[in-house]
């Protein structure tokens, strides 16, 4: 049973057995094909119309330039985030180890001033 | 507490950051849109004129990064601070790269317009020497040391360079030349109604990407600049074992010293 399109016809369209083949040679439905009524060669369209417009694609081109753009520039963005905090993090590491060294420091000195107040004692006038 | 702070505040940042950038898309594409799609064709240029509609954008964002510059530079003289200097030197880049975009689409509308890409005339002529102020304070910041008195030094550079942005401006009325005067106090010269639409969402859209680049720009600095002196500090707490050269050039590279080191 022949198949009919959805869409209806347009004056350049030829109903045949196996479906709806258009003027410009497109079959567009038909359950019986076969091989005989498959394309069996490519033509160049001569002095036909653009098949998109200019303009949309200048438009499209444009558009996912700037879209790639941006996206590159919160990538970045992203990036710079991640390097704040291991920068967070390397200055908390060397806040702790200059606390440590102050305090060793501290420790040392104190340390000295037992030895040098020891010192006098234990030595004979 | 202070970290949960830190990163409550970079939260913040990002999301204010994500805003402005897509908004900034949003108006690209609303610009381009418009530009080709409803803007007409001008009369006299032809389809070329379409390049007036981000030109005339990146010459005024060009002056959004040289104004950041004038403002970190005199802010850096007042009062040196490693955000004065940051600000100055992304306000210095930006105005490089617009006005290499500026540079760039002129002459293409030029050689159109007038059958020529360059002539000495006032405009050209006062652009392309501001543009050359700035690299000039670029090549100053990559070749010289980051210390306090490159620092100043460049400071001057960047407030000179904002004197010759109001000559830019006002030498098309002062000294004539060729260069169209269609934006002016009194309205402009956009005959169509998507014309005038087209240049505002520019206008608008090439604002919050200058905003957004000076943004980021200066948040890397300022992390470089942290980065400096946290090296600085290991090598003070023995915690670094590079030589005495890299030492030096570290320490030069933290001009005010540390924190750490001075608590």
């Amino acid at each position: 049973m022949t198949q009919q399109t959805q869409t209806a016809p347009s004056a350049s369209s030829v109903h045949t057995s196996e479906g709806v083949h258009t003027s410009e040679g497109a079959h567009t439905s038909g359950a019986a094909d076969t091989s005989e009524s498959r394309a069996t060669e490519f033509q160049a369209v001569e002095g036909g119309a653009e098949t998109h417009s200019g303009s949309t694609l200048l438009v499209e081109a444009y558009t996912v330039l700037w879209v790639i753009l941006m996206g590159w520039l919160l990538m970045l963005w992203r990036k710079q985030a991640s390097l704040n905090a291991r920068i967070d993090e390397l200055d908390r590491v060397l806040d702790k180890a200059a606390l440590k060294a102050r305090s060793a420091v501290s420790a040392g000195s104190v340390q000295k001033t037992r030895d040098s107040a020891k010192a006098p004692a234990a030595t004979p006038p | 507490m202070a970290t949960r702070q830190i990163r409550e505040k970079g939260g913040a940042a990002n999301v204010v950051f994500l805003a402005l950038v897509g908004a900034a898309t949003l108006l690209f594409i609303a610009t381009i849109q418009v530009v080709f799609l409803r803007a007409p064709i001008e009369k006299t240029m032809g389809i070329v004129q379409k390049i007036f509609y981000f030109h005339v954008p990146s010459a005024y964002a060009m002056y959004i990064g040289a104004a950041a510059c004038f403002v970190g530079s005199a802010a850096y003289l007042i009062r040196p601070t490693d955000g004065g200097d940051a600000l100055a030197r992304a306000g210095a880049e930006l105005a490089v790269v617009f006005g290499a975009i500026v540079l760039t689409t002129g002459p293409l509308w030029a050689a159109k317009a007038w059958g020529y890409l360059w002539t000495w005339d006032p405009r050209l002529t006062t652009s392309l020497l501001s543009v050359l102020i700035y690299v000039a304070y670029l090549v100053l910041r990559a070749f010289t040391g980051d210390g306090e008195g490159e620092r100043r030094f460049a400071a001057a550079l960047g407030i000179l360079g904002a004197a010759n942005l109001p000559i830019i401006h006002f030498s098309v009325q002062k000294w004539s030349g060729q260069h169209p005067t269609v934006i002016t106090g009194k309205g402009g010269g956009l005959a169509d109604p998507n014309m005038k639409l087209a240049l505002m969402l520019s206008f608008l859209a090439f604002t919050l990407f200058a905003v957004a680049l000076l943004w980021a720009r200066v948040r890397l600095e300022i992390a470089k600049n942290r980065l400096a002196r946290a090296e600085e500090d290991a090598i003070d707490l023995g915690l670094d074992d590079r030589d005495d050269a890299t030492d030096s050039d570290l320490v030069d590279a933290a001009p005010h010293g540390s924190n750490r080191t001075e608590a």
